[in-house]
């Protein structure tokens, strides 16, 4: 069906029940969920609700057919057809801190693990603290005057003892897209895998993670318009298989007795304990009303929603010496938000301006990104960010913000 | 104008008569909130364990920076724990549960609009911490 962000807002009952008061722009840290999501949960827990895989009953058969389902519901989203290289999470947080200590435990000191000054704090601290576990190296590639990654300096960042690069997707600060397959390829043929955090773009549409050429990919359902709690990571089976578990507890063993425990096939070595079940359900719901939109369409939406936001911006400060759009400039390609500096004005006041007398709701601070502001010589950004139910008046409303905080607070 | 910006925290946040920094402080610390990136740094001199004298450099949000003033202005005469009652009172007021009124301290009042925000709270509060941490640290 044709995009329609009419249709859109009324399938999203916070959205059209707030609305024209509030606009809410933070969709870079939660999305809205829609009404299905809502129901799929709640009928879930109505009629299906009970552990999985761990009872002959009714519902729990119901209940493990649900979680299957949804499993399966994410490899279409993923493009891939091996459903057990897909593990439930947390999120995506959870799943690079699963990753860190699986795949920690094969380096050894010495080896190498790319990351980049452009990586959320997600895709920072895990490896961190894996180097004070195991003395492993981390090197950092750069980027650029748009906050992209400077792929020019890939060959002196990635070396024989690179084992890993895991890189953003596409970046929360500066929205900017990452080139994979020239990373895949450059890493690749130095024998290093590839881990990509794909938390800011697996909510613009359907994946092909074959065609990316990635050996793990992470994402978090709150981001892609489902719920908390509850999120993926994806990895080869060849790769995963050799990993061990980072967690332990019922549902990953094979067999257990008190000298050692044999530990369960994929998915489930990497899924202790009761898994979020009905939090699956509504991330499958999620993805299925993705899959149905007009994702052409709403892409188009989104990005014209983006450029006429950074237009509005520039047209106040044609000089630019008030306000600094950071990443790609207007006509790029890039992630549909921005973050901005306004010179005089502290992110944490222009939001909490925004939110008082604008009902827009924006965010202010680091955005998780620390070392991305400190690079930039920032003390944190202002940040806009679209969802599928985002109007031309959201943008308005947050440009007659701008206007407001540098009349107030400048 | 929006309750929280108003004429008095606007002032206070402009002050600059305090700003800078000592030659030979007796105590000094920086401190700086990892969610918001506001950040402090006091200074205060001391005479038998009173403090004297206040500068700081802030560098963050207009509520920060006028909690940091209305800090300078009011320290000169505290001992420790004169400085200690000062931040729990403070802390205290701005998280009283609704209902229930935590009378500011003295010359805070300007604050009570805070109540409600409570992810403001800390901004306001970044500064008092700072001078606990700046005692801690003697030189």
């Amino acid at each position: 069906m044709a995009f329609d962000v009419t249709k859109i807002i009324g399938e999203f009952p916070l959205i059209s029940q707030e609305s024209p008061g509030l606009h809410y722009l933070d969709n870079a840290a939660s999305a809205q969920v829609p009404q299905c999501v809502i129901e799929a949960m709640a009928t879930h827990d109505t009629r299906s609700r009970a552990n999985v895989k761990r009872a002959a009953h009714r519902l729990a058969d119901q209940a493990t057919r649900a979680f299957d389902s949804a499993r399966m519901q994410v490899g279409r989203y993923l493009g891939i057809s091996d459903v057990d290289e897909v593990v439930f999470t947390s999120g995506a947080t959870a799943g690079i801190n699963i990753l860190a200590w699986s795949l920690g435990q094969r380096l050894k000191p010495g080896d190498e693990i790319l990351l980049s000054i452009l990586e959320h704090h997600s895709n920072l601290v895990p490896w961190q603290m894996l180097r004070e576990r195991t003395g492993i190296v981390l090197r950092f590639l750069p980027v650029d005057e748009a906050c992209r990654l400077d792929l020019t300096a890939l060959e002196q960042h990635i070396g024989p003892r690179t084992k890993l690069v895991a890189l953003t997707h596409g970046s929360n600060v500066s929205g900017a897209i990452t080139d994979v397959p020239a990373i895949a390829r450059y890493a690749h043929a130095r024998g290093a895998l590839l881990m990509l955090d794909g938390a800011q773009v697996a909510p613009h549409g359907p994946l092909n993670l074959p065609s990316l050429d990635v050996d793990f990919y992470v994402f978090s359902s709150h981001k892609v318009y489902g719920p908390t709690g509850v999120g993926v990571l994806w990895g080869r089976r060849e790769y995963l298989e050799e990993l061990p578990p980072a967690f332990g507890g019922g549902e990953m063993i094979r067999s257990v007795d008190l000298k050692r425990s044999l530990y369960g096939p994929l998915p489930h070595r990497f899924e202790a304990g009761t898994p979020p079940i009905t939090q699956a359900t509504g991330l499958s719901t999620a993805l299925s009303w993705l899959m149905k939109q007009d994702l052409e369409g709403m892409q188009n939406h989104l990005r014209q929603l983006t450029d006429r936001t950074i237009a509005g911006l520039m047209s106040m400060d044609r000089s630019m010496s008030r306000i600094r759009i950071l990443g790609p400039p207007i006509g790029e390609r890039r992630l549909p938000l921005i973050s901005f500096v306004l010179k005089e004005a502290h992110p944490h006041d222009i939001c909490q301006v925004m939110n008082d007398r604008h009902g827009v709701a924006a965010r202010g601070g680091f955005h998780c990104a620390q070392p991305l502001h400190d690079f930039m010589g920032l003390d944190g950004s202002t940040r806009v960010s679209f969802g599928a139910y985002n109007t031309t008046s959201d943008v308005d409303a947050f440009l007659r913000g701008v206007e407001d905080c540098i009349a107030l607070l400048c | 104008m929006s309750d929280i910006y108003n004429e008095r925290i606007l002032a206070l946040s402009k002050d600059q008569t305090l700003t800078g920094a000592f030659e030979e402080p007796d105590h000094e610390a920086t401190l700086t909130n990892p969610l918001c990136g506001d950040r402090v740094h006091i200074q205060f001199c001391c005479a038998e364990d009173q403090i004297t004298a206040v500068r700081y450099r802030t560098r963050g949000c207009l509520l920060c920076k006028a909690a940091s003033a209305l800090f300078a202005f009011s320290a000169p005469g505290m001992d420790r724990n004169d400085l200690l009652r000062l931040q729990q009172s403070l802390e205290a007021s701005l998280k009283a549960p609704q209902g229930q009124d935590i009378p500011f301290p003295a010359g805070h009042e300007i604050f009570a609009v805070l109540r409600s925000h409570r992810n403001r709270h800390g901004c306001v509060l970044l500064p008092y911490f700072a001078a606990l941490e700046a005692w801690r640290a003697c030189r």
